[in-house]
């Protein structure tokens, strides 16, 4: 019986396997109809979604969205994906929720959100190379991707949660408003795509904005605030939002990329900086081998931070043009002065390495003074992005620590100064920074959201942190008193070092991260 | 398009039914055929139990041997088949024919018995034929538009944007225990207790009669029965109304009162009616209304099921299982002489009764009687209700065959063979929706590896299990196209008239009946314009039961009720599709979780985001809390999508429709330990 199907239908295996490669349906006539239909105007009508006259001075374009229209369909979400072209997991718009999770009654909206094209960026703000652009014609806020070096500052300073880092591409991208398809009078892909018409172009007045925006005005509850970036996106409802509404996701606890490249920078430069700081305090007394060595190890941890401060870029051959955005990028002036930084702590470590050139004498205070501007630059630029947990007095006074921690740990290591009057320094610049630390997750008495992640689910690294810090401090005390004092001393200060960069680890893991009400997730 | 295959997908803004929109599902849906889950050849379990590619010839062969030997030991019970809604027309009355006239099968089911079983008996016992008698132009024609357990803002969101279309200033009610994001879009919501409805719906026809309120002469010329249910539903006041559902009297008159005032009214349902112990009654009380107040064969009007698979209709006609392929009854001698003649089938091939239905078939796995299961398209061992028992049950198969798109469904894993198939987008052949219109679905992309359409897999079967002759004319889609739609020649749901494929592009889809002869062609068509049902009388029939207590009651042990649903609308049933999307996967929860109302979360220590214990008598499982006053005290929800839902819930059917009732069982929650 197994004869009857051997010889023949292996011919119709082979058959059915051809027909399935064959693409019978002449796809292109399918296509060549759909673009002769849409010739006829058979597509839908988007006059009235788009402005149909260019802003005036003084005005924009902004998103309308008509909230009792939004059914939370997603259906924009997944257009914008797929005429624009994205790549498989990137999204430019989002759609979240407000919930009632109070009293009795039942009521649910849903939020679709994306780029606000705000009128005063912060993204664009923040950028160091200029790569933002804010249409002089419509307001609409560019990225030009080409000019991007993945900094990602943007990404920490939208409020939004907008752009978006793609490191395929090692650049940020985000929502343009379609700007392409509105030059050519197409609404965009979210307004075309949208099902009940919720979405909306309109011309909004600049100042009427600003003049409208108060200190305590959101787009919606539990938005950001306002008037950090005037966004120009308006949302409409017939129904009032209750204030008290919460965003669907705000019960989930979002730990932050460690952004390691950026750990390391920011605790070894400050580490290498307080290693010059303590050669500069205690004047000429330094000398010989013990000079260049502490020179030399502060200027290995200096330069170790600034090089990986370079990983962090999705685009690290165009960091040379990180001055541009000098006049307004704390990160620019940043860049800008750690360079400086790098310049003459290269020229007192060949000094104390006995090379001497014209500026020599004097380069190890302009060193300690250039690298104390330049730490100060990294506090402001994250006190820049408005996160609470990276507010100026807290962020700076941690920096400033973890620079007196690497001058004395290095100072007692290399026995520039020693006996307890040096440990008992050690320990007390280890306890004020506790406390600040401590301190730093809480305003006013109360707890911040950063507190719950540090306690919750980052509480092994804040322990790690802990049982560092106090070994280190043990093992460097220990070293002057101990046979074989060089090991317990280099043990110390790894361990001691290490504490800094879990805490520094926790700065950026724990951060508050605004956002616009996402989903339950 | 690039290199003659689709890359992209835009939405064609001159069909009628989705007007050039799209959602998040349709955007993705060429993207989740390029997923390495994908079976893209025939797997074999070899005797060690591991999967083991084999060459089509050996899947073919092995398939007709193994199912031969087991029907020639045990007997012509011992095979069946699971089919779908989700092959084409073409496909699903390939598996009907083959399955049925040719191998002799006598038990095949589809999944829809689990979406519109229910429907489908309501329509058939009470207009005679199983008839939806809609176009979705009637959702922008309706002054007043009822929606039944169902939540189409997110099930739905191409069908509410027609309701968002209509011009009318609509009053949009929705009955449904949670505040879906449809009743966050209503204007009325009424939030009565879970599975209360027909209670309602008997108390609305009592104060609908009471208040004189019902069309007199459509009643008497196309209703039959309606002296008898006025009797019946008088035992339904106002009083025992408001107390078994919850609502409050003036929630009800003022329900009853935009019912009675509305011009045109359309009554809408999905899966809160047709997935209930009682949902065939429930569906026909629905039915009720729509006839005694004349709200149907006219614009904007209708008792109206919709459907959530592409081609549920077609299933329901076309299949062979529940009812004879083309709209027959397996019952009736003249129809099956009928079948005989227009397929070239032998009649005593035709059996004369349809078979056991699929919870059926399961219970018939699990006592060791059908030992040779074949699945198609549909993902059992997930969408099964109380879906532990049914993994113990397949335990017991000699030979499970699993074809599918891919090869990592729950079901699949199970599988004795997988045959690898091509999805939509991959092959030709028609849909038919729930508006009754038949669509094409064209190929687009080749399918990966050595996949084969369906169609072409139950092909290859036949061949290899030989001497079916009647089949030799069935050599492609649109061949068999031509064949069933002459086969439905006098029947209400005949599309002789279609000549072909070329026909159903240049009409952007047609809606049935189309018979040719100088017969309607309008793109939006309603039945029963002539007040003309099916019947023999020509009239529809008024059909009602009391209602009947809940198969499982909360009580002190198990405090809460448990609703299911659907999620997001970047979900989709057992998500064998729409997981495969990395933007869908943004766009939904990763992990299940659970509705429960703010009340109760703080009673139990819960906050959002909490992890909680679920129980139910079945099974215990874990999910996370999400707090919302979406859901009333008492009740919880989960989405149906994750794959423990399932084990929690109770089998109970309806016993006219035999579809299980998903919507309701009895559970108690705690909040999970921290480890």
């Amino acid at each position: 019986m197994k004869d009857i199907y051997e010889s023949s239908d292996k011919t119709l295996i082979d058959q059915l396997l051809e027909e399935q490669k064959a693409i019978e349906t002449p796809v292109g006539r399918l296509a060549d109809d759909a673009n002769r239909r849409s010739e006829f105007g058979g597509g839908r009508i988007y006059q009235s979604l788009i402005p149909t006259t260019v802003p005036a001075a003084g005005s924009q374009y902004g998103f309308e969205i008509d909230l009792d229209r939004c059914s939370g369909c997603k259906g924009c979400v997944t257009a914008c994906h797929s005429l624009n072209g994205l790549d498989e997991s990137e999204t430019w718009r989002d759609v979240g929720a407000l919930v009632e999770t109070e009293g009795a009654s039942s009521f649910q909206q849903t939020i679709t959100t994306a780029c606000h094209h705000c009128v005063d960026p912060a993204c664009l703000n923040g950028c160091p190379v200029n790569a933002y652009e804010k249409d002089a014609l419509t307001g609409i806020v560019l990225h030009l991707d080409d000019q991007c070096i993945g900094c990602q500052y943007c990404v920490l300073k939208c409020p939004y949660d907008v752009p978006k880092y793609n490191a395929d591409r090692g650049i940020v991208r985000k929502c343009d408003m379609c700007y392409s398809r509105l030059s050519n009078g197409e609404a965009p892909a979210c307004v075309d795509a949208c099902p009940h018409e919720a979405i909306k172009i309109v011309v909004v007045d600049q100042s009427e904005l600003r003049a409208a925006t108060g200190i305590d005005t959101r787009l919606v509850p539990s938005s950001p605030k306002s008037e950090y970036t005037l966004p120009a996106t308006t949302y409409t409802s017939k129904r009032p939002l209750n204030k008290g509404l919460e965003a669907a996701d705000a019960g989930s606890t979002r730990v932050q990329p460690a952004h390691w490249p950026l750990v390391f920078m920011l605790a070894l430069t400050q580490l290498g900086c307080g290693g010059y700081a303590v050669l500069w305090a205690l004047g000429d007394s330094p000398s010989g081998l013990r000079l260049a060595v502490v020179s030399g190890v502060s200027w290995l941890l200096l330069h170790s931070g600034l090089i990986a401060s370079v990983a962090h870029l999705g685009r690290p051959l165009k960091a040379w043009r990180v001055f541009l955005g000098l006049g307004k990028s704390w990160l620019s002036r940043e860049a800008v002065v750690f360079g400086a930084v790098s310049l003459s702590a290269s020229l007192a470590t060949l000094g104390a390495f006995g090379f001497t050139f014209p500026g020599t004498k004097g380069s190890l205070a302009a060193t300690v003074f250039l690298g104390l501007l330049a730490i100060f630059c990294s506090a402001y630029l994250y006190h820049d992005t408005r996160r609470v947990y990276w507010r100026l007095p807290t962020t700076l006074a941690k920096f400033t620590c973890t620079t007196a921690i690497g001058g004395i740990a290095l100072a007692l290591l290399f026995d520039l100064a020693t006996g307890i009057a040096t440990i008992g320094l050690l320990v007390s610049v280890a306890v004020v920074k506790m406390w600040i630390e401590r301190a730093s997750l809480r305003r006013q008495g109360v707890p911040l959201p950063s507190s719950q992640l540090v306690f919750g689910p980052l509480r092994s690294i804040w322990r790690g942190r802990l049982a560092l810090m106090a070994i280190g401090i043990a093992a460097l005390s220990l070293s002057s008193f101990v046979p074989a004092g060089v090991a317990w001393g280099v043990a110390g200060v790894m361990a001691l070092f290490s504490g800094e960069i879990l805490e520094r680890a926790l700065f950026f893991k724990a951060v508050d991260a605004p956002k616009m009400p996402g989903g339950f997730n | 398009m690039k290199n003659g295959e689709g890359v992209n997908v835009s939405a064609d803004p001159d069909y009628p039914v989705n007007r050039g929109l799209a959602c998040p599902k349709g955007w993705e849906s060429l993207s989740v055929l390029d997923s390495p889950e994908r079976a893209t050849e025939p797997l074999l379990r070899d005797s060690n139990g591991s999967m083991q590619r084999v060459d089509w010839d050996r899947a073919a062969r092995t398939l007709v041997d193994r199912f031969k030997s087991i029907q020639a030991t045990y007997g012509p019970d011992s095979l069946a088949w699971l089919g779908t809604g989700q092959i084409t027309v073409e496909e699903l009355a390939y598996l009907g024919a083959l399955g049925r006239f040719g191998m002799g099968v006598r038990h095949g089911d589809g999944n829809t018995r689990q979406c519109m079983a229910t429907a489908a008996v309501a329509y058939k016992q009470s207009f005679g034929f199983d008839a939806p008698p809609y176009t979705y132009q009637d959702f922008e024609e309706s002054d007043v538009l009822v929606f039944v357990g169902a939540n189409p803002c997110i099930a739905h969101p191409i069908m509410w944007q027609r309701v968002m279309r209509n011009r009318n200033n609509p009053e949009i009610i929705v009955l449904d225990p949670r505040a879906t994001e449809t009743a966050a879009s209503a204007t009325q919501h009424c939030a009565l207790n879970p599975k209360s409805d027909l209670c309602l719906f008997y108390g609305i026809a009592r104060a609908i009669i009471e208040r004189g309120a019902i069309d007199d002469d459509f009643i008497a010329d196309s209703v039959d029965g309606y002296r008898e249910y006025a009797e019946f539903v008088q035992e339904f006041d106002r009083e025992r109304v408001a107390s078994e559902t919850g609502l409050s009297i003036v929630e009800f008159d003022r329900l009853v009162n935009t019912i009675v005032r509305g011009r045109r009214v359309s009554f809408w349902w999905t899966m809160g009616v047709n997935q209930s112990h009682e949902g065939v009654r429930l569906a026909q009380s629905i039915i009720n209304l729509a006839l005694i107040t004349g709200n149907i064969g006219r614009p904007g009007t209708g008792a109206n099921s919709i459907t959530g698979q592409c081609n549920a209709m077609g299933s329901r006609l076309f299949s062979n299982t529940s009812s004879l392929i083309g709209g027959y009854d397996f019952s009736n001698p003249d129809h099956r002489s009928l079948v005989s003649e227009r397929l070239s089938v032998d009649v005593s091939k035709i059996p004369a009764e349809p078979g056991w239905a699929y919870d059926q078939i399961i219970e018939q796995i699990e006592s060791g009687v059908v030992k040779g299961l074949w699945i198609v398209a549909t993902n059992t061992a997930h969408s099964w209700i109380g879906s532990d028992r049914l993994k113990r049950a397949f335990e017991k198969l000699e030979f499970l065959v699993v074809q599918d798109m891919y090869h990592s469904t729950e079901t699949a894993t199970l599988a004795d063979l997988v045959l690898p198939a091509a999805g939509w987008g991959e092959k030709e052949g028609t849909f038919i929706n729930s508006e009754r219109r038949i669509g094409r679905a064209r190929k687009v992309k080749r399918a990966p590896g050595v996949a084969l359409a369906d169609f072409n897999i139950f092909r290859l079967v036949a061949r290899y299990w030989g001497g079916l002759s009647f089949l030799e004319k069935w050599d492609s889609p649109e061949a068999v196209f031509r064949i069933l739609a002459n086969l439905t020649k006098g029947r209400p749901c005949d599309i002789s008239g279609i000549s072909g494929y070329s026909a159903l592009e240049q009409n952007s889809g047609i809606q049935w009946p189309y018979t040719g002869r100088d017969c309607d062609r309008r793109v939006q068509r309603r039945l029963f314009e002539d007040g003309r049902f099916y019947h023999v009388d020509g009239k529809a029939k008024l059909l009602y039961e009391r209602p009947k207590s809940l198969p499982e009651t909360v009580d002190e042990a198990f405090p809460f009720a448990l609703l299911t649903g659907r999620g997001t609308s970047a979900q989709w049933h057992t998500q064998t599709r729409t997981s495969r999307s990395e933007v869908l996967r943004k766009l939904y929860p990763k992990n299940l979780y659970m509705e429960i109302n703010p009340r109760d979360a703080k009673a139990l220590g819960i906050a959002s985001g909490s992890l909680v214990e679920i129980r139910s008598r079945r099974a215990t499982i874990t999910a996370s809390a999400m707090v919302t006053s979406a859901v009333r005290p008492g009740h919880v929800f989960l989405p149906m999508h994750y794959g423990s839902t399932n084990k929690l819930t109770l089998p109970s059917f309806d016993p006219h429709s035999r579809q299980p009732s998903y919507k309701h069982c009895a559970v108690s929650i705690r909040k999970h330990d921290e480890h």
